[in-house]
């Protein structure tokens, strides 16, 4: 399961819980409060019909309280004289005046003293007696209202009023009773409230018949009975409130009130699946909300951890990129945070290793170069070693070899002057001399050509060797020269080097002499001195000779190179090259520094 | 088995076989014989109802319904042991009463009288007064005795001079009626009049009741032998009755089915208008169906005694009647 989808199932599962809890109190506290509200409901449906009740009794009694105290009922003309009255069609016809407004049906007298009718708006009425009626019983004395009752008659339940009427001596003489029309009470109680489909409300009497016609229901009144719970526990503590099964059969949540002036059981319900049902669209909308809040938890994780794992991602594949060796990766690192921070490191990173991956593919390439250059030069090396010996073979061969000719016909042409000194002319003379000088030069030449072959071929073990004391030698091979010319050589301080301790003589009498050689006309002033530099030693050799044109200084030790002419100054031309290789041949290395009329200074650096 | 379980379900048995000898004391060995007072029509509704809903079954008791007619006497029927309870008219239970018979009213069915003195529209007979030189089909003759009593006890009410009215005997078919040779003829509200009606005579009607006559109908009366023996029988037989009414009375067309089982006309229309008129005589809208008052049984005795109809007066006229199985039926929940 992918990190995403896991963080979403987590907030989602973190915010259940608490949705689950607030859920469970809204819908607890709402079925609380629909419950208490559709109670509420009923009760005040009820105090609306009781108060209507009231007030339809009330308006009747005081009705016919009011028309019986009209001065035709309470004069005495209007007495009852033995059972007749004086006027009744005056008295009908004034009582008929009263009826049919939605009040009574019938108006009518009835003897005080046996309950007969004496007169009524329904004439047929008259002569009929009411003694064994409550509101006669009862009625006599102060105004009552009875008990709905069926009418025979009329074929219809009745509720009778009725109001003593007094002369004006305050003597009752008859009664005055009025059949209500209940239609108007019906009235009362089929108004409902529109909003409900199910709210029910009806007149009950005390024998649990109906007196209004309930909402589902018709002919109900005094014909059909109904004992619910409502009814059955509402009497003794005057009301009741709770679930029952209605006249229907159907469960119902109900207020019934007992309303004992009246024996009269006031009833309002509403079904409990109405009720149930404002419930359930409440569990739906809270349920409908709790996952909303859920599904947006979970969404709001899944955008959270996108933030996270976008970039993530990125990484992650830029990191795959990188270890495929491709560095030049795509990554986001515009914005700020943490993650991007990351990203930006990992970016500089790759394009760094991408630096170095070039360099070291550079550096590789370079290797194997320069592998190849050093294996073309040790191949090089090798060949120039072997050309070098096959040389220095050939150089000391032929300068070996050479010299014993070169002797012979030195030595034959000498012996040829000697002989024939008589027998030559001056020319021959000059010319064998002329042989001679060439002979004995070119034999100077092959010496030294071999003197200078011999320094990598006879080349001594390198031993501790003291330039003092090297230079004590040179002087004391050159005393001879040093005398003539009156040079003056100061050398002091010298250090112990390893070195062939015969090839530095060679060195440094090759330098002193040719110091004094090339001093014209003073005395030769030679100054040898030494200085410590790193891992060498320099020893430097200065003379106060004729000097050296700057632009021939780097050629003085190539062999054989001549800067003066023999006549001028003698010698080979291969005293500085011997010099030169006896120093390369101690890892050092030898330069000079000149300027014309000042002398020359030469350094030499050995490695100590 | 644990001698605590032995222990337990002996005690069950025990308890069982004390129910079923209670039972066994309220029941008879036979069915209960119900004596009606007339024909089967829907004038015993509620008795009908109650076997076939199953009321008499639910106190444990096997109803045989002995159906009644012209020379059926219901208290004789009672007084024979051929009949264990009976649905009779009041001035039968007192007139046995005062003679001795130990029999007691136990519920009143049809607490108003259905009987009626009928004259036709137009003839200006509004009130007893109007009787007067009047031709009444108002003669006994045969086991309806009502009428005549009723007749009498209205004209002494009303004071009519009885020299001036020519009585002639009650036709049941209303032949001087309808050719207008009888002026007057009384009807049963729940029967003849209902015919008449059919017929499409327009009449007018003028009840005994508003003028001080006012007897009760039909009662449901036993014997003080059985009241005394078997209690739970009457009682059960009462509950089951008045529970007969009350469903027939407030299932009129669930009802008629019922009716039309028993009754003699098998007319749907004729028993449903017989049930209709009679649901205000049973069910007044005072008090409960099937209660009784002293005052009326008074009333109905001192009627029955001025008019020498009973010889000596019944000295304690709560003999007459008991409340106590309606009470209970109405106190107590129904099985």
């Amino acid at each position: 399961m992918k990190i995403k989808l896991k963080i979403a199932l987590l907030f989602m599962l973190l915010s259940i819980l608490p949705i689950s809890i607030i859920s469970t109190i809204v819908l607890m506290e709402g079925r609380k409060i629909i419950k208490q509200k559709a109670i509420d409901h009923l009760v005040t449906a009820n105090d609306l019909k009781l108060d209507a009740l009231i007030q339809w009794a009330q308006i009747r009694s005081r009705f016919l309280n009011s028309i019986g105290t009209a001065p035709l009922l309470s004069s005495p003309q209007s007495a009852a004289l033995n059972g007749a009255l004086i006027a009744p069609d005056t008295i009908r016809t004034f009582l008929k005046s009263f009826v049919g407004e939605h009040q009574f049906i019938e108006l009518f007298l009835v003897n005080i003293t046996d309950g007969r009718i004496m007169v009524s708006t329904h004439p047929l009425q008259e002569g009929k007696f009411k003694d064994d009626q409550a509101f006669f019983k009862q009625g006599k004395t102060a105004p009552f209202i009875q008990d709905i009752v069926f009418d025979i008659a009329s074929g219809r339940p009745v509720m009778i009023f009725s109001v003593p009427l007094r002369s004006q001596t305050g003597e009752a003489w008859a009664l005055l009773a009025g059949i209500a029309d209940l239609n108007g009470l019906s009235e009362i109680f089929e108004k409902r409230n529109p909003l409900s489909a199910t709210e029910d409300t009806y007149l009950v009497n005390q024998f649990n018949y109906f007196i209004t016609e309930p909402r589902f229901g018709k002919g109900y009144a005094l014909k059909k009975s109904v004992v619910t719970q409502g009814i059955r526990k509402a009497k003794t503590p005057g009301r009741f409130i709770g679930l029952y099964k209605n006249y229907r059969g159907i469960d119902v949540l109900g207020e019934t009130r007992w309303f004992e002036k009246m024996q009269l059981y006031l009833v309002s319900e509403i079904d409990r699946a109405e009720v149930e049902a404002s419930i359930f669209t409440l569990k739906n909308k809270v349920l409908l909300t709790a996952f909303i809040l859920a599904a947006t938890s979970a969404f709001a994780g899944w955008l959270l951890t996108g933030l996270v794992t976008r970039p993530l991602s990125a990484l992650m594949e830029a990191t795959r990129e990188v270890g495929d060796g491709q560095f030049q990766i795509d990554l986001d690192i515009s914005r700020r945070g943490e993650l991007y921070d990351l990203a930006r490191a990992f970016k500089t990173m790759a394009e760094r290793l991408k630096e170095t991956m070039v360099s070291k593919i550079e550096l590789e390439k370079e290797i194997i170069v320069r592998k190849t250059t050093e294996k073309q030069l040790q191949q090089t090396i090798k060949a120039l070693e072997h050309s070098n010996e096959d040389l220095q073979q050939f150089a000391y061969v032929a300068s070996h070899d050479l010299q014993e000719p070169l002797r012979m016909v030195s030595s034959f042409t000498q012996l040829l002057a000697d002989r024939y000194t008589d027998q030559l002319d001056e020319k021959a003379h000059k010319w064998i001399q002329f042989s001679i000088d060439g002979a004995t030069r070119m034999q100077r030449l092959i010496q030294d050509l071999l003197s200078f072959s011999r320094v990598n071929t006879h080349g001594r073990e390198f031993e501790k060797t003291d330039l003092n004391d090297v230079i004590d030698e040179v002087q004391s091979n050159l005393q001879l020269v040093i005398r003539e010319t009156g040079a003056k050589i100061e050398a002091s301080g010298l250090p112990m080097v390893r070195a062939d301790r015969n090839q530095m003589v060679m060195l440094f009498q090759n330098l002193v002499a040719n110091a004094i050689k090339f001093c014209k006309g003073k005395p030769p002033e030679i100054r040898i001195f030494s200085k410590k530099m790193d891992n060498h030693r320099l020893i430097h050799v200065q003379d106060n000779g004729i000097g050296i044109e700057a632009e021939f200084i780097h050629q003085i030790f190539f062999i054989f190179k001549r800067l003066h002419t023999r006549q001028e100054y003698s010698g080979t031309g291969i005293g500085l090259a011997v010099c030169k290789r006896i120093v390369l041949r101690h890892n050092g290395w030898i330069w000079a520094e000149s300027e014309p009329g000042k002398g020359t200074i030469f350094h030499i650096a050995l490695p100590t | 088995m644990t001698p605590l379980i032995r222990f337990s379900a002996m005690w069950r048995i025990c308890i069982l076989g004390i129910l079923f000898w209670c039972v066994a004391g309220s029941a008879l060995a036979r069915p209960l014989r119900l004596q009606l007072k007339w024909y089967h029509q829907a004038q015993f509704a509620g008795c009908y109802v109650a076997i076939e809903k199953g009321f008499y079954k639910d106190h444990g008791i096997e109803v045989a319904l002995i159906e009644g007619g012209p020379g059926k006497n219901q208290s004789q029927a009672l007084a024979e042991h051929h009949a264990d309870l009976a649905i009779s008219s009041p001035e039968d239970l007192l007139m046995n009463r005062s003679q001795g018979y130990p029999i007691t009213a136990v519920s009143a069915i049809y607490r108003k009288s259905a009987v009626v003195f009928l004259a036709r529209q137009g003839s200006g007979i509004v009130s007893p007064s109007d009787f007067a030189k009047k031709i009444i089909a108002a003669k006994r003759s045969g086991g309806v005795a009502d009428f005549s009593l009723q007749f009498d006890a209205l004209m002494k009410n009303m004071q009519v001079d009885r020299s001036e009215i020519i009585l002639a005997p009650y036709d049941v078919e209303y032949k001087g009626f309808m050719d207008g040779s009888v002026d007057i003829t009384p009807a049963y509200f729940t029967g003849g009049l209902i015919k008449l009606l059919t017929w499409g005579v327009k009449v007018n009607i003028i009840y005994p009741g508003d003028y001080r006559v006012r007897f009760y109908s039909d009662i449901l009366m036993t014997t003080d032998d059985l009241i005394e023996t078997n209690p739970g029988l009457v009682q059960g037989a009462v509950s089951a009755t008045l529970k007969g009414w009350r469903f027939a009375i407030e299932n009129i067309e669930l009802s008629i089915p019922i009716i039309l089982k028993y009754a003699r006309i098998k007319d749907a229309g004729l028993q449903r208008k017989m049930l209709e008129a009679a649901v205000p005589l049973v069910h007044t809208g005072e008090k409960r169906i099937g209660w009784m008052s002293r005052q009326e049984w008074s009333h109905m005795h001192d009627i029955l005694l001025d008019q020498k109809i009973i010889g000596n007066p019944i000295t304690s006229i709560d003999k007459v009647f008991t409340n106590k199985f309606v009470e209970k039926t109405y106190t107590e929940p129904t099985p």
